[in-house]
């Protein structure tokens, strides 16, 4: 019974993902991406996760749901309804999910308590048996590339897609078209790049910076650190240089083309290593199998895994900022 | 004991120098002035407050740790700070003047 539910709930998650793509009305498809939320709450009530079901219900079905509704009603130029004066049925629903909420708040555990579900049957998990099953002295990466590399996946998916909607919407940067912000404005004076002390102090930030973003990157396995942060150095480097930098040279040193070959490389090659456990007889994202030795597949996995990050993160963050100096 | 009196000291003179530059962000007429409010906050406030964590801390890994971030937010912050500031006037800003004092509307 159980398996027919989900089966079904599956299915027309399906259907409303692929109708949404295909569908020429906007407004019609913001209805469904609110179905497409409900289905998805349903689905993780049905698989016990009863928080991430509300989560979802009240972000990806409410929330969400009413900003692109709003975000709708205020671009759309011939607009059949506009948005003045409280609807009162919409007030009603407000208020008694609201309560609903609170009122299942209180069932939740306080913050910290050891007898949380996470604090009790997970985490001893992970402090148990993490030196032995992974072997890399940091808990956190541990969890988060290895046990959970799953959602990492997701996490990393999630920066490219909005990374690719920058670029969609503001369109690729014209290799000509990169100007510091504010010169066409005020051709009186000279840009940053031209003054002393923004060159100097700069010149000396960006290899320090570079330097420490790659501590960072492979220090992940040892104490804080990782992709996430890495990438991002990297990319406030190379922000520094563009500042730094005539458009020309930068167009010329760093092409567009380099940072969306990254930025999609970086996920392919996340893909890739996950790939690579069912090849060798694992599981999807098992590392285990990736050496002779469990634990230097842990170690090899975790690696490679974190660079992708790294990558994918910098060449994310970057393309977004020269995405929008380009207009 | 003198060491937590510098301390003490050192942190006590940045939440005060922290708190004339909030006071600034919200008094001051316009934004030359205001930034310059910022700016105090971070080289002076954050400075100090660097200063006596390095001297609570002693002679450890941590206390030069410490040390490197009050040398580099030592030049980046004024940096930062005349970054924004010279896009300001490139963008055609006009500082603000105190009326009665000369100037081109005065």
């Amino acid at each position: 019974m159980d398996e027919f539910v989900r089966l079904g709930l599956m299915l027309l998650l399906l259907i409303a993902a692929t109708s949404i793509i295909f569908m020429r009305n906007v407004f019609a498809s913001i209805a469904v991406f609110g179905i497409y939320s409900f289905l998805m709450a349903s689905i993780f009530s049905v698989l016990a996760a009863p928080d991430v079901a509300l989560t979802e219900a009240v972000v990806g079905a409410g929330i969400a749901t009413v900003l692109m509704l709003a975000a709708f009603a205020f671009t759309h130029s011939t607009r059949d309804a506009p948005l003045n004066g409280v609807d009162s049925l919409g007030g009603v629903v407000f208020l008694v999910a609201g309560a609903l909420l609170l009122f299942m708040l209180a069932d939740a555990p306080p913050i910290g308590s050891v007898n949380a579900v996470n604090a009790s049957i997970v985490a001893e998990r992970y402090v148990e048996d993490a030196p032995k099953e992974i072997g890399v002295p940091n808990l956190v990466t541990a969890v988060l590339a290895s046990y959970r590399g799953y959602d990492t996946l997701g996490e990393l998916t999630v920066i490219f897609t909005a990374a690719t909607g920058v670029l969609l919407l503001l369109g690729r940067p014209d290799p000509a078209g990169i100007t510091t912000v504010g010169q066409q404005y005020a051709p009186r004076l000279e840009p940053i790049r031209t003054h002393p002390v923004a060159r100097i102090v700069s010149k000396i930030m960006i290899p320090i910076i570079l330097l420490f973003a790659l501590y960072v990157q492979f220090f992940g396995e040892y104490g804080p650190g990782g992709g996430f942060q890495a990438g991002v150095l990297v990319a406030v480097a190379l922000i520094l240089y563009q500042f730094l930098t005539a458009p020309e040279i930068v167009a010329e040193k760093l092409p567009n083309r380099l940072f969306t070959t990254l930025l999609a490389g970086g996920l392919l090659l996340y893909l890739g290593i996950g790939v690579m456990g069912p090849v060798l007889g694992g599981n999807f994202l098992d590392y285990s199998v990736l050496a002779t030795a469990p634990l230097d597949g842990q170690f090899r996995g975790i690696f490679w895994v974190e660079a992708a990050i790294g990558l994918a993160v910098a060449a994310g963050i970057y393309s977004t900022f020269r995405a929008f100096t380009a207009h | 004991m003198i060491m937590e009196i510098l301390t003490a000291a050192a942190i006590g003179i940045g939440a005060l120098f922290v708190l004339m530059g909030v006071i600034g962000l919200f008094r001051f007429p316009d934004f030359f002035t205001r930034i310059h409010a910022a700016g105090v906050t971070d080289t002076a406030g954050a400075g100090l407050f660097i200063l006596g964590l390095a001297l609570h801390s002693g002679l450890t890994v941590a206390t030069l740790k410490l040390l490197f971030i009050l040398f580099f937010s030592f030049f980046t912050s004024p940096t930062g700070t005349y970054a924004v500031a010279n896009s300001a006037v490139r963008f055609g800003l006009q500082p603000w003047i105190r009326p009665g004092k000369g100037g081109a509307d005065g």
